[in-house]
């Protein structure tokens, strides 16, 4: 489906117009994040979330959930939690279709690279990294286009996505 | 780097090469922004031009993954590799002399210098730089390759020299010139044949020809054993397919091969324990307290339901276990594919595969587990599985590919179930 899908537009701002609909008629209920920009948070990797917006996600659990499930339909590939008996960074995830890797710069030892290798070399390459630890909030990484089956960051060793990644209570989802 | 300072010349102005890092060779080489987590666009041509086959770097140092920072952005182009390389050779060779070198130029696999375009644009920014900042010109050159039309012989005092190949771009930088490139000047060839011709000629001959073999096979080692080490398995297969379509080749890759052998024992199979998780029908598979576990055998032939099974492949400490588990529901190779392929989770005495069935095993329904066992993990795509999971255990078309791995060192364990 295209990005700018005309029916799927419809659709999403049906679906605002409905949520806004009952605040109205709910004095005093909190404002929601709406679903649309949930939607383009999830699939767009264009698409920023404003201050507003995370705050209002941030504070609505059911948000979150409806965000989980966005991100894991249809995703290129989901990567749950790694089992409580694992200890120590994780420095490598696989599942059927991807492998990501963790491996330190040796010429910055302040900055890590991440690995995206897919199994599947006639695959449409996922967009985005989103990783979540111990049910917290999603954090998102654009990721860089792909050179046959393989793309590469470099990130910050001491960033939020680099700490989560490297957490085995992390789940990652690939879209 | 001390010593020589290398600048490429881009359109917009020379960018510095600011530093060249080996970096594991399991990343791809990268070309960043001043020291910043910015990878540069580019690096995917970087990560070509650095690492074997076909790229020059590895050739010259040996090490397949560096990361190079630059001072400002090139976002195209192949321009950039005279001067990388040049910052290479330099680091190579200890940092080089103190000496300044804008260069601009594509190299190719035989190291000549090929044209590119844009030369007079970049010549007249480097121009406009220099007018700004300066740089002493009698330890600074200018390269770009040669048929780059009319060039100034100079820019604010700096020599501009057209170059053909690494060799001569070698000698203006004031490096040493690499074994294997060509002679930076053909009259020194002139000047010493006749000279050499009292010491006699079969036995130099005859050791440059043993050096040059040792030097063509141990290049051909190192990289296959670099492919080895890394895992990547199927690329080394491959590459050794292709040395063995000519005489020679097949020589060293059957050495290679034999070695290979010799180096590294078979890997020791693992022992699997398996267990199936039943209930009295399907809806009980919710509840665990309502399962009961059984012990793996190759056939079941009870009327229970089947909600999970759980198999554990365990090895000794030094070993890698890794593989599939593949469930057939209308029997095994019966359909295109299986229903589901798990590789299983990794745990330190070994790997387990945990399968809960959406859909529940009716009669017929088979499983297949196959553990390849070997001194490394296996990275990249890996074409045996097919067989491996599909093919009868003791039909041809699993022992093929069971003989595709063996021939490396890895040892395939096999494990059939199926509902009666």
């Amino acid at each position: 489906m295209p990005a700018d899908d005309p029916v799927r537009e419809l659709a999403l701002a049906a679906l605002d117009a409905d949520a806004q609909a009952r605040r109205l008629l709910e004095p005093g209920a909190a404002s929601r994040i709406a679903f649309s920009v949930l939607y383009r948070y999830a699939v767009d990797p264009g698409f920023e979330l404003g201050r507003a917006d995370a705050r209002k996600l941030a504070a609505d659990p059911a948000a979150q959930a409806d965000l989980d499930r966005l991100l894991r339909d249809n995703a290129f590939a989901y990567m749950p939690r790694q089992a409580a008996a694992a200890s120590g960074s994780v420095e490598r995830r696989e599942t059927d279709v991807a492998i990501l890797t963790l491996t330190p710069s040796k010429a910055d030892p302040g900055q890590i690279y991440l690995g995206v290798e897919l199994l599947d070399s006639g695959a449409i390459p996922p967009r985005q990294l989103f990783a979540r630890t111990d049910g917290g909030p999603w954090l998102r990484v654009v990721l860089p286009a792909f050179s046959g089956t393989r793309a590469q960051l470099l990130l910050a060793a001491d960033s939020d996505i680099a700490t989560a990644l490297a957490d085995p209570k992390t789940e990652v989802c690939l879209r | 780097m001390s010593g020589m300072t290398v600048h490429i010349l881009t359109t917009e102005g020379p960018v510095a090469i600011q530093r060249i890092t080996e970096e594991d060779n399991a990343v791809q080489s990268v070309i960043c922004l001043d020291g910043l987590t910015q990878i540069l666009p580019i690096s995917p041509h970087y990560e070509a031009f650095v690492r074997r086959p076909a790229g020059v770097i590895e050739r010259m140092t040996g090490h397949g993954a560096y990361r190079m920072d630059v001072s400002a952005r090139i976002d195209e182009g192949r321009s950039w590799q005279l001067a990388a390389f040049l910052a290479h050779a330099a680091r190579q060779q200890g940092g080089g002399q103190d000496v300044t070198v804008f260069a601009t130029g594509e190299v190719d696999r035989d190291l000549a210098v090929r044209r590119v375009e844009h030369v007079e644009q970049k010549l007249q920014a480097l121009t406009r730089h220099l007018a700004e900042f300066g740089v002493a010109p009698e330890r600074a050159v200018i390269m770009v390759p040669e048929g780059s039309g009319t060039v100034p012989e100079q820019i604010a005092g700096i020599p501009v020299c057209a170059v053909a190949d690494i060799g001569a771009a070698l000698a203006l930088a004031e490096l040493a010139p690499l074994a294997s490139a060509p002679a930076k000047d053909p009259r020194e060839e002139k000047i010493d044949a006749p000279r050499r011709r009292n010491v006699p000629f079969t036995l130099l001959i005859g050791a440059a020809l043993i050096a040059a073999a040792l030097f063509w096979v141990s290049g051909d080692f190192a990289r296959w054993s670099a492919l080895m080490q890394q895992g990547r398995l199927l690329e080394l297969e491959q590459d050794l397919a292709r040395a063995e379509t000519d005489g020679f080749g097949q020589l060293r890759a059957g050495a290679y091969l034999k070695w290979l052998g010799l180096s590294a024992s078979d890997a020791p199979a693992p022992a699997l324990q398996g267990a199936l998780y039943t209930a009295a029908d399907a809806a009980q598979c919710t509840e665990p307290s309502a399962q009961v576990k059984r012990p793996l055998h190759p056939v079941y032939k009870d009327a229970d339901s089947i909600c999970r099974v759980e198999v554990r492949a365990i090895g000794d400490a030094a070993t890698v276990h890794i593989g599939r588990l593949a469930y057939w529901p209308t029997g095994l190779g019966n359909a295109d594919r299986p229903s589901r392929v798990m590789r299983g989770s990794q745990e330190t005495s070994g790997r387990t595969w945990v399968l809960a069935f959406d859909e529940k095993p009716q009669p017929g329904a088979a499983l297949r587990l196959v553990v390849i066992s070997g001194a490394v993990d296996i990275n990249g795509p890996q074409p045996w599985y097919q067989d491996l999971l599909s093919a009868p255990l003791s039909g041809p078309a699993f022992d093929a590919a069971k003989a595709r791995l063996q021939r490396f060192g890895f040892t395939v364990t096999a494990l059939d179930w199926r509902r009666e």
